[in-house]
């Protein structure tokens, strides 16, 4: 049984939608756990000791929460000089919002040995246009 | 956002270009260019831009600074991709496979003038992230090969290929024979 009480028109969500900002749709102004206290998505990447999105060499390591899967993310400056050679060699502030930035939604790990071949996808969710 | 299109050393093929940058992209609402016989030509100025109501935009003779994609486009693309050659012992016929690889890197990358968006989510709203090495020594698997010898074959890794069958197909160069060919599945040594 439907219940009218709960149903929205459609131009109350396209209103509604409409009045969202862009990062209000993909959840970056949410409250998420950065440590022992909370903080906007938006600066959950800042490190306390410098206030720098990027991390320095002996600076702890912070939570760096993504807005969409609110999955905690780790990253050390180590690992973004690392990931930096897959980006033409980028300094790491652009690796950092690259990251924090695009989906990861892709991987190459579900290839067997021996190697054969696949009729579906093996990232499905990557057609999506 | 960098397109790149392949041409030979014939500048006549500049105008089928400017209509494959359309398909993908959609009409620009202004061509800035500098004064070549090409650009300024019947084919650029009367077919393609009365046709798609492009406004035009000329540089100054001998101020080729004027033209944004000289200045941010090309000669980035030509200084990058010698580092990435340099860097990665690339053999040098395969310069064009690099420049296209750097265009989808400066695609794929954040930008703080787009408010650390990536140009490709600016332009095309979705965005996907890119972490490969060009030139990665891989296995592929090569479907022609029958029964007795291995299927797995070393290659390198050429960059994505586009507008080919599902996403993460990319292009593979045989490391005996140096052909390149699409392949969907690898695995890196």
């Amino acid at each position: 049984m439907l219940d009218h009480a709960y149903c929205l028109c459609t131009h109350q969500v396209d209103s509604f939608l409409a009045e969202l900002s862009k990062d209000e749709l993909f959840g970056r102004n949410l409250r998420c756990q950065v440590n022992s206290g909370t903080q906007d998505a938006t600066t959950a990447g800042h490190f306390p000791l410098t206030g720098s999105l990027v991390p320095e060499s002996d600076e702890p390591l912070i939570e760096f929460t993504h807005s969409m899967q609110m999955e905690p993310r780790w990253y050390t400056r180590n690992y973004l000089l690392e990931i930096s050679k897959y980006l033409g060699y980028r300094p790491p502030e652009v690796v950092m919002h690259t990251l924090h930035n695009t989906t990861q939604l892709g991987t190459t790990a579900y290839v067997t040995f021996p190697m054969r071949r696949h009729f579906k996808p093996r990232n499905p969710q990557l057609n999506v246009p | 956002m960098i397109n790149v299109y392949g041409m030979t050393a014939n500048e006549r093929e500049a105008p089928s270009a400017y209509r494959d940058f359309i398909r993908d992209e959609g009409a620009p609402t202004l061509l800035q260019r500098d004064n070549s016989k090409v650009q300024t030509g019947k084919v650029f100025a009367e077919i393609i831009n009365r046709t798609f109501a492009v406004r035009d935009g000329l540089t100054e003779p001998y101020h080729p600074q004027q033209n944004p994609a000289e200045l941010r486009a090309v000669k980035w693309l030509k200084a990058h991709s010698q580092v990435i050659m340099d860097r990665n012992e690339i053999p040098s016929w395969l310069w064009f496979l690099v420049v296209r690889y750097l265009a989808d890197l400066n695609n794929h990358c954040a930008d703080e003038t787009l408010n650390w968006h990536t140009p490709v989510e600016a332009r095309h709203g979705n965005s996907a992230f890119l972490q490969f090495e060009f030139y990665e020594p891989i296995y592929y698997l090569d479907l022609q090969t029958s029964f007795p010898s291995l299927k797995e074959k070393p290659g390198h890794w050429l960059g994505v290929a586009h507008n080919v069958g599902d996403n993460l197909t990319y292009r593979i160069s045989c490391k005996d024979s140096h052909q390149t060919f699409i392949a969907v599945c690898y695995i890196p040594l």
